[in-house]
């Protein structure tokens, strides 16, 4: 992906004057030398929109780390290709109150070939100057691949890993961590079609990679929520292999869990 | 030393030592005095028999002032005593007149009495004694409890003192003192206790049974047996002990009820042919926390002995063990995600939680087996499991587009029956959700769609204020005290809010915005309650996100923040779920029955929900008494009262009769009428109606432990068997008889003899 600091193309939130409504917004960290993801934060949205109920606003807000504005976002995104700056004090500390309480940071790796081994090594030791553990990769079976989609792996446009790492904080896994360039799959062109090509695996892996993203979103707002005794039960007993309940009815009452 | 049984002389006077040495110094001095003065006469015999006779009344007066007496100990038919136990409580009245068992006891005491002594104690509360037999006649049998336990102790202390050969029991047998229950239904062997007791006694306890001949027809409910404590809305077994006598020839049933707190909770019929002792196990939901009386009732049946034992009481407390609650949200949210988070946090709750995650216009390209996605159970939440809940919470939830109307009578009910209802709102929520024109409206504090108000949604920052009513309420209350609570409500903001909605009479609108609009209500709905909090913006408190940017945005604040929420949501679930801590009149009883004429003493305090003592408050004390069916007509009395200056009344009663009973009381805090409800048991005043069929089982198990024999209606005709009596035996002792020697005619008369014939003797041989 094209990752040259094109921020300017998101709206840039540093005022409450206007707070945004109670509709879940995407928000970017505006760090210097972070990639430009509008397009992809676009495409996001429209995703969540289109195959979920989330009531998502258009478009992201960028928020720069140390502004207390970021509490307006429990969703913050950070991608990048190159190192970035260090956080300041004041980032950090804000940052740390924000995921503590709720917040969720998905971070990407966008680096164009593969994952950029300088954003990594960076984004690692900010992290642990924000919470002094470090990443942990999520198992196979934890609920994020179940939040919404079933998910064997965690792809972007590339598929250097196939896993997710994590970092739990309370109860909840406060940061999300792919290396595979989750936005570059995401991203649009202006008239429309996707940016970039997907490797190795095409269209079948962008849609992975869309799925990705839904299940995303929807682990910061649900959590465990389909870890629960009803959820678990009714999914042993249908497996894959076997139909879920028809869509027809669920269609006509609005009625999927 | 004589053994106790054998005669022997005692000396009754005690002069000590000293003065026995003293008397013979004297004695021997008169002697001495004599043998000085018969020294003249010539004849050396003549001396002799003078100072023979001095020395003769010399003796005779020293032993006369040592008051000898002879003690005859021999063993002694007096010892052929019987102790008699005769049962004068109520009960023994039972029977036609001249026909009562009381009348068959009198017999029965009168046939022991013919034939050997007796010591007569009669049983009841405490034990009495009677002197004689002839004195029963004075006696009615109307003692309010029977305590044979007590008497038999009795004769047992009495038994050191006075010889007892056997001692008889004559009752039906009804025991309600410490025998009974020291010694309840299967005891093989008798306690400790009673079996030290009878050792004390070491005689035979013979019993005369006093039996019917025919079964008193009665239906008695001989105990009622529950948990001390119970879960709210969770079933409680209750087992109910029936006794029925005298009716298993007739056909049909008898009804029996339950009552929680007075209201009617099961009846159930239990047919009258059958064992005449039957446990009947019963189940009911008590639905709100607190103390809560269950009353079981045997509906009377014609020509009943008594109907004072249809019926019996136990106290149950009801706590909350865990809070179930239902959480449903229109779309995964972040107000949906913090409260869930909130609600999960908490030990005590269990949460289910179905989140709407597809809507008609988005869900295209989620379906498949690749989703995670399960149905709704509309049917198996609102027809099946809807009872299991405490809490429903609906949340931004769209009513109407689920076409859940038809589930709509049992969330009613649901919510009518004890319930609760949280509605937090959202733009699917009230008017876009359908619930203006459906049941809903019924349900809720709040009035949906005012004329010329659709209602909708409107986005943009809505400034909160607390109504008067909200300032005070344990809701809304997010301060030490009113006007901090007032200031940090002024200090949050929502964004966006609900639309149509207005106050309605069943609710109380604690929160408004700066148009005066309702934003949070709550309400008593039957006997459940419901809350609207018409925002979908909680979440911003508890991520701390709900600052201006002129506010300092410091952690601190972020962090009070996050206190209001948690401390909201704490109280509004605390208030829906009725929580007694948050009830402004509290009321403090007697934990235990109090006996009928006792003073029931019930303590109320006062606090607005900001905790402030009211002093001076109008109190309206009412008393009901409970029934257990529609037919009962509650009994109401009316005191009027005042709080004292802390906030505190007493109210003092003695006039409450047997039963279950509601002690209310009633005060207007803030323009709103506030009450609290203590249920209380009078016991009644005799326990003997609790049973009434007589039973041999203690009488037996008395005989049993001591080698006696229990003897149905009447007295042996050839008497009681009674202990031999040993040697050795301390009764033997008991008869003792002394005999005064000393002051007998002839120890007067011999020393008149001494005398004289000293004198007479002098005189003939020139003494004198």
């Amino acid at each position: 992906m094209t990752g040259t600091v094109v921020l300017a193309a998101l709206p840039a939130t540093s005022a409450w004057a206007e707070p945004p409504s109670s509709a879940v917004h995407l928000a970017v960290l505006r760090m210097q030398g972070a990639s430009d993801v509008a397009s992809a934060m676009d495409t996001w949205a429209q995703e969540i929109r289109l195959r979920t109920s989330v009531a998502i606003a258009s478009g992201a807000a960028s928020v720069r780390p140390e502004d207390p504005a970021i509490f307006g976002y429990p969703l913050l995104y950070w991608g990048g290709e190159k190192a970035p700056a260090p956080l300041s004090e004041a980032a950090v500390s804000l940052l740390r109150q924000h995921l503590s309480t709720g917040g969720t940071l998905v971070i990407d790796n966008t680096g164009r070939a593969e994952a950029s081994a300088a954003f990594d090594s960076a984004v690692r030791k900010e992290l642990l100057r924000i919470f002094p553990q470090p990443l942990q990769k999520l198992p196979p079976g934890h609920v994020l691949f179940r939040a919404f989609y079933r998910l064997d792996r965690a792809v972007g446009r590339r598929a250097d890993s196939h896993d997710l790492e994590g970092l739990r904080v309370g109860n909840h896994l406060a940061v999300l961590y792919t290396r595979n360039d989750l936005a570059g799959a995401l991203a649009r062109q202006s008239l429309g079609g996707f940016a970039l090509a997907v490797v190795p695996g095409g269209e079948t892996q962008r849609e992975q990679a869309l799925r990705l993203a839904v299940n995303l979103v929807m682990y910061a707002l649900c959590l465990d929520y389909k870890d629960d005794h009803s959820h678990v039960m009714y999914l042993l007993r249908h497996k894959r292999s076997v139909s879920t309940p028809a869509a027809a009815p669920r269609n006509a009452a609005p009625s999927a869990e | 030393m004589a053994q106790p049984w054998q005669d022997h002389l005692e000396w009754a006077a005690s002069f000590g030592w000293l003065g026995w040495l003293a008397l013979g110094l004297l004695g021997i001095a008169v002697i001495a005095l004599t043998a000085a003065n018969v020294r003249s006469l010539s004849r050396p015999r003549r001396r002799w028999v003078l100072l023979a006779i001095r020395a003769t009344t010399v003796v005779l007066v020293l032993a006369a002032l040592g008051q000898p007496n002879w003690v005859s100990q021999t063993p002694r038919p007096a010892g052929q005593r019987l102790g008699v136990v005769l049962d004068r409580s109520a009960s023994m009245a039972t029977g036609p007149a001249g026909q009562r068992r009381w009348d068959r006891a009198l017999e029965a005491v009168a046939a022991l009495a013919a034939t050997t002594p007796v010591q007569l104690v009669t049983a009841g509360s405490r034990p009495q004694p009677v002197l004689k037999p002839t004195e029963l006649t004075r006696l009615p049998p109307s003692e309010t409890s029977t305590d044979l336990h007590a008497a038999l102790r009795y004769l047992a202390d009495e038994q050191r003192a006075s010889s007892l050969q056997a001692v008889v029991v004559i009752s039906d047998g009804l025991d309600n003192g410490a025998l009974a229950a020291r010694n309840p239904s299967g005891s093989a062997n008798v306690d400790a206790d009673t079996a030290e007791l009878l050792h004390g006694l070491g005689v035979p306890v013979h019993a005369v049974f006093i039996d019917d001949p025919e079964p008193s027809k009665d239906v008695a409910i001989t105990a009622i047996r529950t948990s001390s404590f119970g879960f709210a809305r969770t079933l409680m077994p209750v087992s109910v002990d029936l006794e029925i006598s005298g009716l298993a020839d007739k056909p049909g049933n008898l009804m029996l009820k339950l009552s929680d707190n007075g209201k009617l909770m099961v009846t159930q019929p239990v047919p009258l042919a059958g064992p005449s002792r039957r446990t009947v196990e019963l189940e009911f939901q008590p639905l709100h926390v607190g103390t809560h009386i269950i009353e079981a009732q045997a509906v009377p049946l014609p020509d009943e002995v008594t109907e004072a034992n249809n019926r019996a009481f136990a106290a149950l407390r009801v706590v909350r063990e865990r809070t179930r609650i239902l959480h449903l949200a229109g779309q995964p949210s972040w107000d949906s995600r913090f409260l869930r988070t909130h609600l999960r946090a908490n030990p005590s709750i269990d949460l289910v939680s179905f989140y709407i995650m597809v809507s008609q216009g988005s869900g295209g390209l989620a379906l498949g087996d690749d989703t995670t996605l399960i149905p709704f159970p509309a049917k198996e939440i609102f027809e099946d499991a809807l009872t299991g809940f405490d809490l429903i919470v609906l949340q931004d939830f769209p009513f109407g587009p689920f076409q859940l109307e038809q589930y709509l009578p049992r969330l009613s009910q649901f919510l009518k029956g004890g319930g609760a209802l949280l509605v937090l709102g959202g733009p699917q929520s009230m008017g876009a959700g359908g619930y203006f024109g459906s049941g809903m409206a019924e349900l809720l504090p709040l009035q949906l769609g005012p004329p010329g108000d659709e209602g909708g949604w409107i986005d943009g920052t809505a400034q909160l204020r607390l109504t008067p009513l909200g300032r005070k309420h344990p809701v809304t209350l997010l301060g030490a005290d009113p006007d901090v609570s007032a200031a940090n409500w002024q200090r949050h903001a929502w964004r966006g809010r609900n639309t149509g909605l207005a106050a309605r009479e069943a609710g109380a609108v604690l929160v408004v915005d700066s148009g005066d609009h309702p934003l949070l209500a709550v309400g008593d709905i039957g006997e459940g309650r419901s809350a609207v909090v018409a925002t979908d913006s909680l979440w911003t408190w508890a991520f701390g996100a709900d600052r201006e940017p002129s506010e300092p945005s410091d952690s601190t604040r972020r962090d009070a923040d996050r206190r209001d929420y948690h401390r909201l949501f704490d109280q509004l679930l605390a208030w829906l779920l009725r929580d007694p801590s948050l009830d402004l009149l509290q009321l403090q009883g007697p934990g235990a029955p109090v006996p009928q004429g006792q003073a029931l003493r019930v303590q109320v305090t006062a606090r607005d929900g900001a905790g402030a003592v009211l002093p001076r408050l109008a109190l309206r004390w009412s008393a009901a008494r409970q029934g257990a069916g529609e037919a009962e007509e509650a009994v109401w009395r009316e005191w009027p009262h005042a709080t004292d200056s802390e906030g505190r009344a007493e109210l003092q009663l003695s006039e409450l009769t047997e039963g279950a009973w509601l002690i209310s009381v009633q005060a207007e805090v803030l323009g709103r009428p506030h009450s609290a409800v203590l249920p209380v048991v009078i016991a009644p005043e005799s326990r003997e109606a609790s049973q009434i069929q007589p039973t041999d089982r203690l009488l037996q198990l008395l005989a049993r432990t001591t080698s006696a024999q229990v003897w149905p209606n009447r007295a042996p005709s050839k008497g009681v068997p009674l202990r031999p009596l040993d040697a050795d035996d301390p009764a033997a002792v008991a008869d003792r008889q002394h005999t005064d020697l000393w002051s007998r005619p002839e120890v007067l008369l011999a020393l008149l003899a001494l005398l004289s014939a000293e004198w007479w003797l002098r005189r003939r041989w020139g003494l004198a």
